[in-house]
């Protein structure tokens, strides 16, 4: 089933080839312009005293992969079965439903960190930053993590809603969520404690403590690892069983 | 003969409404089954729940003697599916699609070339492949579904509709494909064009609120019908007074009137003549008769009752 799934991406990905590379150039680009030229000017540095644009690169190489993983996920689980198409066809195949699940989103979370890589190294010739290759590998990693998470749940709410209007707002909400409230743009610091203690608890801001924790402390925490990762186990399976009670199969 | 397909009890509700009531029948290796029926007489969701993509609120469905429900893998390994709306990834071309769906269901990559060449040769397919599916018309994709149904060669085919969309020469191929099918694969389809049922079956189911109303073959569903012949006169003029004169006939049944025709079935041929007696002294300018048809027996109630 995984190689059919990858195939499937990689066929995908070569049909859409010329939109894929002209969002791999304009996301960092955008990105570069709206958070290096303006929040830089504005926040100048971290709470622990990191310049911003030291301190916000790796987040935005995340949020690049956020940004990657979502169309892909959405189309998958929320477009293609609304409308009847794909997924329902998928679902008759020999696979058990956490199957499909973990294997859709393995292949959209590759995709997302390939993406995410090759708009680093664009990101990387705007910017000058002190991360060596390490830095680089752990960047990777920790997408893949934070990817893991946030694609669970907007595999949880395309399963659950079926309206076009309710699942963009949805999104738009999650998107801000994740932008501003997980600590990838604006450290959690800046908001005030009582804010700042319910974020870092949620899961997407778990795995930005354990990567900031790692890239400027230099301390592992690997309660910060693993817990995200369980966390999305659970939630893989969790959305097995949401696909299958949905589907009624 | 070795059954391929088993319902037992099979039923669903949908709130109050019962859309299949308890159906308990067999389908023979090798057969082309058509279902037949009115809108919401139960035939999509009997094909969903064969098909694995619905379940049955009670009884079990038995492939090759393997219940769906325990045995979920094995059986779906048996069971290829063309539902009757477009389901292909508008993004991947024919060929990917159809490609897909075989690595999902585990065929290896020469056995889908083989049967992608073969399926698509006979279809009249090849020439679209790798065209993406947003950019081809509704009939050739769902001539792509009839294919990617194939890939993983499966013994049961279930279709829904496998001819919608399509002109009169895809018809033709795609029931030429199907017929060729036949005793090696177990072929259950549903079909609106009972022209296509009539031409291609070798047993009919007819579905009404969800119960079986009528199983076997044409010949067999007409036997008893046998009596019955739909006569139709033209006049030259057609009163009401007149209508309503031989409409009140006895064993006239059915009356109706397009214009000038009077269109009656009945059971004997000597209530014809007493309506060619009555009609003496009018005009007429043309007559016919007719055996009863699948549509009749759809359409009428009294055809119907002849079978009981």
């Amino acid at each position: 089933m995984i190689t059919a799934l990858f195939k499937r991406r990689w066929w995908l990905t070569q049909n859409r080839l010329f939109s894929t590379l002209g969002f791999a150039l304009m996301l960092p680009l955008l990105l570069y312009i709206m958070i290096f030229m303006v929040l830089n000017t504005i926040i100048g540095e971290s709470v622990n005293g990191i310049p911003y644009g030291e301190w916000v690169f790796p987040g935005c190489v995340v949020l690049i992969g956020a940004f990657a993983v979502m169309p892909l996920l959405f189309r998958d689980f929320f477009d293609l079965r609304v409308y009847g198409r794909v997924l329902l066809n998928l679902t008759l195949s020999p696979s058990s439903k956490t199957g499909l699940i973990a294997g859709l989103l393995l292949t959209s979370l590759v995709e997302s960190v390939l993406f995410s890589t090759a708009a680093a190294g664009v990101l990387l010739a705007l910017i000058p930053t002190p991360f060596g290759a390490a830095d680089f590998l752990i960047m990777i990693a920790f997408t893949l993590c934070f990817n893991f998470v946030l694609g669970n749940m907007i595999i949880s709410l395309s399963l659950l809603i079926d309206r076009v209007s309710l699942f963009m707002f949805s999104i738009l909400t999650m998107f801000i969520w994740i932008a501003f409230g997980s600590g990838l743009l604006i450290e959690l610091g800046y908001y005030p404690e009582s804010v700042s203690q319910f974020l870092e608890f949620l899961p997407t801001a778990v795995v930005v403590r354990g990567f900031h924790s790692i890239l400027f402390l230099n301390h592992v925490d690997s309660t910060l690892i693993l817990v995200p990762i369980f966390l999305g186990i659970v939630w893989t399976f969790l959305n097995g069983f949401i696909l299958k009670r949905k589907l009624n199969q | 003969m070795e059954a391929s397909i088993t319902l037992k009890k099979v039923g669903k509700t949908f709130g109050d409404k019962t859309i299949l009531a308890g159906l308990t029948f067999g389908i023979e290796k090798g057969s082309l089954v058509a279902v037949i029926g009115d809108n919401e007489s139960g035939k999509s969701t009997l094909l969903k729940i064969l098909s694995g993509l619905d379940n049955p609120e009670y009884g079990s469905v038995f492939i090759h003697g393997l219940d769906t429900k325990n045995r979920r893998e094995e059986t779906r390994m048996m069971l290829g599916f063309v539902p009757h709306e477009i389901d292909l990834d508008p993004w991947l071309t024919l060929e990917q699609n159809i490609r897909f769906s075989g690595l999902l269901f585990g065929a290896d990559n020469d056995a889908i070339t083989r049967r992608i060449s073969l399926y698509s040769r006979a279809l009249n397919l090849s020439r679209y492949l790798h065209s993406p599916a947003s950019k081809v018309s509704p009939g050739i994709q769902k001539k792509t579904m009839l294919v990617r149904a194939l890939i993983h060669d499966p013994t049961v085919l279930i279709l829904d509709e496998p001819t919608t969309f399509m002109d009169t020469s895809g018809r033709r191929e795609t029931w030429e494909l199907l017929r060729g099918l036949r005793k090696k694969k177990t072929v259950l389809y549903v079909s609106q064009s009972l022209e296509e049922v009539e031409a291609a079956h070798d047993r009919i189911i007819m579905l009404e609120s969800g119960r079986v109303l009528l199983d076997g073959s044409l010949d067999r569903l007409l036997e008893s019908t046998f009596e019955y012949h739909q006569f139709e006169i033209e006049f030259e003029h057609l009163s009401e007074e007149l209508y309503l004169q031989l409409s009140a006939v006895p064993k006239v049944s059915n009356p109706s009137r397009i214009g000038n025709i009077f269109h009656f079935y009945g059971r004997t041929r000597h209530v014809f003549f007493e309506v060619i007696r009555i009609a003496a002294e009018n005009v007429m300018n043309d007559l016919s008769i007719k055996k009863l048809g699948l549509r009749d027996l759809i359409d009428f109630q009294f055809a119907r009752d002849g079978l009981k």
